[in-house]
């Protein structure tokens, strides 16, 4: 992917190579207008250049880059599931006779396979905190808890789809 | 696999980051559906009774002020999470009990979200409603 910087990165560098990814692989990164999701990568640029002054070991980085791998997946994975029960609520809510056991059991799926996605995600930030020395935690988990909460500004409540 | 536009994808990767720690279903379809602001105008467009139409837009705004003050709530759990995930000692059981409360938050959040749902169908036709959510009457 993107050489040593990327081998020893953490959690929440992953998160911003998705959002570029997604910007390579769309409509490109031709974009002059700041997005969030640049704030968003801006915060994790400032994370990869603290792990990559920071993890020396090549060893570790390998391992790191084994979870994050796992990270990325699982990314993709919940994205495409969230898209699902998106479109299959609107198709449901479409119907004017549509029931309300329906409605719940759409629900009561999405949160299962959310929940499962997030104890996921769960068990990768452990094992990256297992992987870091006490020092390069201190970077990386300053980092990954920053891009978290800049994720959660981003939120696009009054932007998404038009 | 859906192709999805460069937006669409940012969004999405967003909002996946998101709903591990920060929401449930009703706030994936709020995030991602459609805002309150779009469903308060076409209501205000399609419902032509006055009476009717503050009547669903009473309810949408009693559902608004609830979402507002559990979304707080949310906020505030999620922080206490992220303060825990941010020691590199901390034990997975101590993060399990504010996962715990805040997927009931959700639930909650959920429930009042189809409760709301189903109030304003049944304040409208068949007609008004297609209307209503009409993806191209945005």
């Amino acid at each position: 992917m993107h050489g040593k910087a990327c081998s020893s990165m953490g959690f929440a560098a992953l998160l911003a190579l998705l959002v570029c990814a997604a910007m390579l692989t769309g409509s490109g990164c031709g974009g002059t207008k700041p997005s969030k999701a640049q704030t968003i990568e801006l915060y994790s640029q400032k994370l990869r250049e603290a792990v990559s002054s920071n993890v020396h070991e090549e060893g570790r980085r390998s391992q790191l880059l084994l979870v994050v791998d796992r990270v990325e997946a699982l990314h993709f994975l919940f994205s495409q599931e969230t898209v699902e029960f998106v479109e299959s609520y609107r198709k449901l809510n479409a119907d004017y006779d549509s029931t309300r056991p329906a409605f719940d059991q759409l629900f009561a799926d999405f949160n299962a396979k959310r929940i499962k996605a997030r104890n996921e995600a769960l068990d990768l930030h452990f094992q990256l905190a297992s992987l870091a020395t006490a020092d390069e935690w201190d970077a990386i988990g300053k980092a990954e808890t920053k891009l978290y909460e800049e994720a959660n500004a981003a939120r696009p409540v009054e932007e998404s789809t038009k | 696999m859906m192709i999805l536009t460069r937006e669409r994808g940012q969004v999405l990767i967003l909002l996946a980051a998101w709903l591990f720690f920060g929401g449930g279903a009703a706030s994936a379809l709020v995030a991602y559906d459609r805002p309150v602001s779009e469903v308060e105008k076409a209501i205000k467009r399609v419902i032509e009774s006055a009476d009717r139409r503050d009547l669903i837009l009473s309810d949408l705004s009693q559902w608004e002020s609830g979402q507002k003050k559990q979304d707080k709530e949310v906020s505030a759990g999620r922080d206490e999470l992220l303060k825990i995930l941010r020691r590199q000692n901390a034990q997975r059981s101590e993060a399990e009990p504010i996962i715990a409360k805040l997927d009931g938050r959700f639930l909650e959040m959920d429930r009042d979200f189809l409760n709301l749902r189903f109030r304003v169908k049944d304040e409208v036709t068949s007609t008004e409603w297609a209307e209503i959510v009409a993806r191209d009457s945005r």
